[in-house]
């Protein structure tokens, strides 16, 4: 079976830092929108905001703690003819993009990300839908890992 | 530049700029103009002119006729002159946008350029280019004009040639088709073979759409407003049921206008697809672009035998305009022998008699009788029991299976669906699995396509079935060579 005979590879667990950082940010706009009662100044609707304020809070730590878990479940492997990518705990997916099918392999780092040393890789096929990003990967892996890829596209172009 | 209007196809071939129809600026641009008169008009006619009329006729008494009629005199002058004005500074504009509009043809690419402040420089490789479609929308249809869709690999590589007399579009455009190795050859080149394939009648199509789910959610609409209505006992709660009825109608005319007279014709083995009643559109599709197609039949269909078919395509057209079709529609209404044959022409991997026949046990029959309908035990997949718990209508048909090198996707009760997918064209396959899934041991597996109406998924595979499906597809695609390449038009042979 796959399962066992591939070996994945793990993403940085640096990568941790960077999410922890994007659900924070990520959970400023509920955290705004439920304080609105608040800012009203109506005291009656104030009990509406304290609940909001606290599902939000609620369900961020929840998010939070799931982090590592979450880290862990990214990996990816070069496979002889595909490279196979996972992710995800409650909604689990496997993709498997055959080199050839590669049309663009694309290295992006937010600032935060480089601070980390950290960098994304975006494998682009004809199919909006296979949505291949790899997140925390080292930049010199990222790197290898691009120009890897794009030498085994080149030799094996088919299905455009 | 000293550019001519492109009169004949064959000028093309030398490589200078051509001016487009003079009427392309106003037919792009006029129609907002037309609307702002159309707005001051309106707005005038109230305080203006209708009142001068009435005054005139003395059907409106005004005491002071005089002073009143003096200001109408005088604003008149002013309203003429603007409206000259208007029409003055247009017409200079539109005269300066088509002096600027060229196109220009050599060997290697196709370029637009126009645009006197906001310039735009459009080229098209040759090579590059999937496929021209020819639209007609009703204004431009009426003064005998077309223009041409250029659609180009990559997104939003398109270039749109607009407006050209038809009879010359049709003619550029076999001519930027054509490889340049013809270029210095003055003769015509040989008429193409052109076999009519199908022809969708306009009574049956019309059936069709009333014939349909949408006539039930618009009934059940209408049940709704008018037992509100009922209740209501207000003379204004029936204007409930009449906007339905008449969402109703508007919706059947404008998919009638949009879709009937559908024809389909096959040329040298491309498909070519012609639409609309009053706007037309037609676009030819080479077998190669057609990345999934789908087979569908909504359950009040079933009693008549009808089908849709629908496909995902590689570099959709229209750019320029939401209003052109997607033509991601093939067929909007077919029996089964005219879907059988649409389905032969869009995939010829399938042309054998036995895998049609499988293609027709898999729409059909459930799952549990497709090995008796003819398909191999091996080469098929099957939603497990358990996924009547996430699927309760269609765990009974859902599955797929590899039919000559297409892999079909068969899903749906109420609304039965088999998708079609090529394996050279598919780019990548996955298995997914939510939390409902996750409880009942149940996976899903999908193989990513280029987008479109087709859905490439199958639910309510056991986790097993789907992991052994995901590497039987996977290993497919990865040894799939690609023995059907799109057709490379104008490309220079090099040394």
């Amino acid at each position: 079976m796959t399962e066992q005979d591939t070996a994945w590879q793990p993403i940085s667990p640096r990568y941790r830092v960077e999410a922890l950082v994007h659900t924070l940010g990520g959970s400023l706009v509920p955290l705004g929108i439920a304080s609105i009662p608040l800012w009203i100044g109506e005291p009656s609707f104030a009990w509406l905001s304290w609940y909001a304020l606290a599902g939000t809070v609620g369900i961020t730590a929840l998010v939070v703690g799931f982090i590592p878990r979450r880290v862990r479940a990214y990996g990816y492997a070069l496979r002889a003819d595909d490279l196979v990518f996972r992710r995800g705990i409650f909604f689990q997916r496997q993709v498997a993009v055959p080199y050839g099918r590669l049309q663009l392999v694309d290295v992006t780092r937010g600032p935060l990300s480089r601070l980390l040393g950290l960098s994304e890789l975006r494998l682009v096929t004809a199919a909006a839908a296979t949505g291949v990003t790899i997140p925390g990967l080292p930049l010199p892996i990222a790197e290898e890992l691009r120009d890897r890829l794009i030498a085994v596209a080149e030799t094996r172009r088919a299905g455009l | 530049m000293p550019a001519a209007v492109l009169r004949r196809a064959a000028d093309l071939r030398g490589g200078e700029w051509f001016r487009l129809h003079p009427l392309t600026p106003v037919l792009q641009g006029g129609v907002v103009l037309l609307g702002l008169a159309g707005a001051g008009f309106a707005a005038l006619w109230e305080t203006v002119i209708l009142r001068s009329i009435l005054i005139f006729a003395g059907v409106e008494e005004d005491d002071e006729l005089s002073g009143i009629a003096l200001l109408i005199a005088d604003s008149l002058v002013v309203v003429f002159l603007g409206a000259l004005a208007v029409v003055g500074v247009s017409a200079l504009v539109f005269w300066v946008q088509w002096r600027v509009h060229v196109v220009r043809m050599d060997d290697d690419v196709l370029e637009v350029k126009k645009g006197v402040i906001a310039k735009s420089s459009r080229r098209a490789r040759r090579d590059r280019i999937n496929t021209i479609g020819v639209r007609r929308p009703l204004i431009p249809r009426m003064l005998g004009l077309a223009k041409l869709d250029i659609q180009a690999a990559g997104s939003d590589a398109n270039v749109v040639l607009a407006y050209l007399p038809y009879s010359v579009a049709t003619a550029v455009r076999r001519e930027i088709l054509q490889t340049p190795k013809a270029t210095n050859d003055e003769s015509e080149p040989d008429p193409q073979v052109v076999t009519r394939e199908l022809e969708v009648s306009l009574f049956r199509y019309l059936a069709s759409l009333v014939v349909s789910v949408e006539t039930i959610f618009f009934g059940a609409g209408f049940v709704g407003t008018i037992m509100a209505a009922l209740a209501a006992e207000e003379l204004v709660a029936w204007l409930g049921p009449i906007a339905v009825v008449f969402g109703y109608v508007v919706y059947l005319a404008d998919r009638f206008l949009r879709v009937g007279n559908f024809v389909v014709d096959s040329i040298e083995g491309d498909v070519r697809v012609s639409l609309g009643l009053l706007s037309t559109s037609v676009e030819t599709i080479p077998p190669a672009r057609i990345h999934a197609l789908q087979i569908s039949q909504p359950w009040p269909w079933k009693l008549l035998g009808w089908w849709r078919v629908d496909a995902n395509l590689a570099s959709s057209p229209g750019s320029a305009n939401n209003k052109t079709p997607a033509h991601t529609l093939l067929l909007p209404v077919a029996t089964t022998r005219e879907m059988m044959r649409m389905v032969e022409l869009c995939l010829p991997g399938l042309r054998e008699d036995t895998s049609m026949a499988q293609v027709m046990t898999l729409l059909h029959l459930p799952h549990s009788h497709w090995v008796a309908g003819g398909l191999d035990e091996r080469s098929l997949v099957r939603a497990s029991p358990m996924a009547r718990y996430r699927i309760p209508l269609s765990a009974g048909v859902t599955g797929s299976a590899v039919i000559a090198g297409v892999v079909a996707l068969r899903c749906g009760r109420w609304i039965s669906k088999l998708a079609l997918v090529p394996v050279a064209r598919i780019q990548s396959s996955s298995v997914s699995q939510g939390p409902w899934h996750r409880a009942l041991g149940l996976s899903s597996c999908a193989l990513e396509s280029v987008e479109g109406p087709v859905s490439t998924r199958v639910l309510g595979l056991s986790s097993e079935d789907a992991r052994r499906w995901w590497d039987t597809v996977q290993a497919l695609i990865v040894s799939a060579v690609d023995d059907t390449t799109p057709k490379r038009r104008g490309r220079r042979t090099k040394a």
